[in-house]
């Protein structure tokens, strides 16, 4: 973003997507974030544009006219649309945060992120639960290598899907599918308590399931991540028929780790001989103060790499190699 | 065979209900809300609504699963009265009802004499509430219907959200299962008995009026019946509580317990969110106009056993913990001979199957 447009008053935020998210959890965090204020909405049904303008006191204006008026430009729409629209607000020079999933295949997530670190690193993807007390301890926990190195990870979620969104992407859109709607978020938890998003691998699927083509409802595939030196096995098992274990298990030296994929505030510690609890110190929060988190890493925390899009390059890697395997 | 039509079709029972109704053979016709409809794709039934419902093939019987639970607290007599219709639409003069209920209707400690009879409307929980006035709806209108409300135990089997993946994930992180000494009956029905037991009930030979059925096979057996066979595969120890949460019987003691409370804001919130407190808030909410009632929050839900927070003394906390520490039964009572076909090893051993297969 040029220093010129966000000088000396609040920063002008679009919202690009007035579907189910805008309307609940955006318009319960957004307003709460100081230094920035929602000026403008786009959406392609002018109904929702409207209702969600009505809702931040925001003009609804064409995509265009959108990138012209503000300093950045958050994507909620459907995942299909992501790429397209991303590229179209980073071309206007703004401060783009891109919901989760990013975009389905490397080479796009290598294009964005390349578009946006020639414009200064203004590209961030929306993945709220890196905010999560429990992330923080489990990646705090094994940075410190005292549980020694990561030999497995386990990515598991499942349950009856109730979300509603307006545009009924998780049945149409071929980035809809449960891999990539819930999974992203679940893979991203993996990857962000190992340290491995930051890393460059390779991934190799060595068998996938799923309920039908993508967009697929229920799916388990095992994978090997090629980080050059080591290779770290991982199984992902996601679902949205029925519940599963929702957690995140790492299998390291000295021990498995427990990770829960929804707000808690505690994480589990096994080793050979017991387990043990260990807690956040932290009770916790609601689900819109996550959103308030996530909002000032990318606003208003200068130089935070939480959510920089580059992190979300292995990820990526995973569900595109995991949606392309049959 | 008969045409049925399953309402509320796409949750946990109701999944579970139509493989059972296509496994004999009868004619499912599903209806679920827009977000429900692929998990029903799969399953070989007819899926329709909620609306249009075009009863193209009348149905001969109507079970309904659904209920209110999700919107603003505001908005949940309309739903009722939507819920109503829709059966009444469906079910038109002739159709037999089955209407699906819970326990709750007497209490979530079950603190009502527990008969199976009517229960009178009454201020309480939310979901309490809503399910009560569900019932005497339906009791009040169907009169040219066979009417059979069967309301069910703590719904127990493999990934069953409320209860089996809800108390395993509880025991995996740490949470409360309950209060230290105070072992209460499960009070648990099997998802296996109750919808063979349903399906019974769609071809029994006609009756007259309404007849009112309970399901809890395993009432007898404590939680801690469970629980042991839950850690003993998990690996885990259970955490209790050292005293049960705050548990209202009055809107006095509800009064005076909030009066400890400092924080405007916190009392505010325990008040919308109370027995008492919260159902006579809201009566006011619904006497207000619609621009205002908007401005209101949306209900609980339905308060099983579901994520912990962390907190006990938290009002779905204080639920579960009333739950998991009932002193009463809620035993099966149905008018005709009847044997479970998932006698209780059966019944946990499924789930520890599911155990496996979850990644637990």
């Amino acid at each position: 973003m040029s220093e010129g447009k966000s000088m000396g008053r609040p920063r002008r935020v679009g919202i690009v997507g007035c579907g189910t998210l805008a309307r609940t959890n955006y318009a319960k965090s957004l307003p709460r974030v100081p230094g920035i204020v929602v000026t403008a909405v786009h959406d392609r049904d002018p109904g929702a544009a409207k209702l969600v303008g009505r809702l931040f006191g925001a003009a609804v204006r064409s995509l265009g006219d959108l990138c012209s008026e503000v300093d950045a430009a958050i994507v909620a729409t459907p995942p299909g649309t992501h790429y397209e629209l991303t590229h179209t607000c980073l071309d206007h020079d703004l401060l783009v945060v891109c919901e989760k999933p990013f975009v389905g295949r490397l080479e796009e997530a290598r294009t964005l992120v390349s578009l946006a670190e020639a414009n200064g690193g203004t590209l961030f993807v929306g993945h709220l639960r890196r905010t999560f007390e429990t992330a923080r301890l489990a990646r705090n926990l094994i940075a410190t290598g005292a549980l020694g190195v990561v030999r497995g990870i386990s990515m598991v979620e499942g349950g009856r899907f109730s979300w509603e969104p307006q545009s009924g992407y998780v049945s149409a859109d071929p980035f809809g599918g449960v891999l990539f709607d819930t999974g992203s978020h679940t893979i991203d938890l993996g990857l962000y308590v190992t340290g491995l998003d930051a890393r460059e691998f390779a991934v190799e699927v060595q068998h996938v399931q799923r309920d039908r083509p993508e967009p697929a409802h229920e799916i388990r595939a095992e994978l090997r991540l090629d980080l050059g030196p080591s290779v770290v096995p991982a199984v992902v098992h996601l679902s949205r028929y029925k519940a599963l274990a929702n957690r995140v298990r790492v299998e390291l030296d000295g021990g498995t780790l427990d990770i829960p994929v929804g707000p808690r505030d505690r994480i589990r510690l096994t080793g050979s001989t017991g387990s043990c609890l260990l807690a956040t110190g932290a009770a916790p929060a609601d689900h819109d103060d996550y959103f308030v988190e996530q909002w000032r890493q990318i606003f208003l925390a200068e130089g935070s790499d939480m959510f920089r899009a580059r992190n979300f390059l292995g990820l990526t890697a995973i569900l595109e190699a995991v949606s392309r395997a049959s | 065979m008969t045409q049925v039509t399953v309402i509320g079709a796409a949750g946990y029972v109701g999944i579970e209900l139509c493989r059972e109704l296509l496994r004999r053979g009868h004619q499912v016709t599903a209806v679920t809300r827009p977000n429900g409809r692929f998990l029903l794709d799969r399953l070989g039934v007819r899926v329709e609504g909620p609306e249009p419902l075009t009863r193209l093939v009348p149905p001969e019987v109507v079970i309904n699963l659904a209920y209110p639970n999700r919107g603003r607290v505001s908005e949940y007599p309309r739903r009722n009265a939507e819920l109503l219709s829709m059966i009444r639409h469906l079910a038109g003069e002739g159709a037999r009802i089955i209407h699906l209920s819970t326990q709750a209707v007497f209490g979530y400690a079950l603190e009502y004499p527990v008969v199976p009879a009517p229960v009178a409307d009454r201020k309480d929980y939310l979901y309490v509430e809503s399910k009560i006035e569900l019932e005497n709806l339906l009791a009040r209108v169907a009169r040219g219907n066979e009417l059979h409300i069967v309301r069910m135990g703590n719904v127990w089997g493999p990934a069953s959200p409320g209860w089996t993946a809800a108390l395993a994930d509880k025991l995996l992180f740490g949470d409360v299962v309950g209060v230290l000494g105070a072992d209460g009956f499960s009070n648990v029905t099997d998802v296996g008995n109750v919808v063979s037991y349903v399906a019974e009930l769609v071809t029994v030979p006609g009756s007259s009026g309404i007849q009112y059925h309970h399901l809890a096979e395993f009432s007898d057996t404590p939680w801690s019946w469970w629980i042991g066979r839950l850690e003993a595969r998990l690996h885990v120890a259970p955490v209790y509580a050292a005293a049960s949460a705050f548990y209202p019987s009055t809107i006095t003691e509800e009064l005076l317990a909030s009066l400890a409370i400092h924080s405007p804001r916190t009392m505010a919130h325990q008040w919308l969110a109370g027995r008492f407190t919260g159902s006579w808030l809201r009566t006011g909410v619904r006497a207000m106009p619609g621009w205002l009632t908007s401005r209101f929050g949306r209900g609980e839900g339905r308060p099983t056993a579901g994520p912990g927070r962390g907190q006990p003394a938290a009002p779905g906390d204080a639920i579960f913990l009333s739950v998991m520490s009932a002193k009463r039964q809620f035993k099966t009572v149905v008018p005709a001979p009847w044997t479970p076909p998932v006698d209780r090893e059966a019944a946990w051993q499924a789930a520890a199957r599911w155990l496996d297969h979850a990644g637990y």
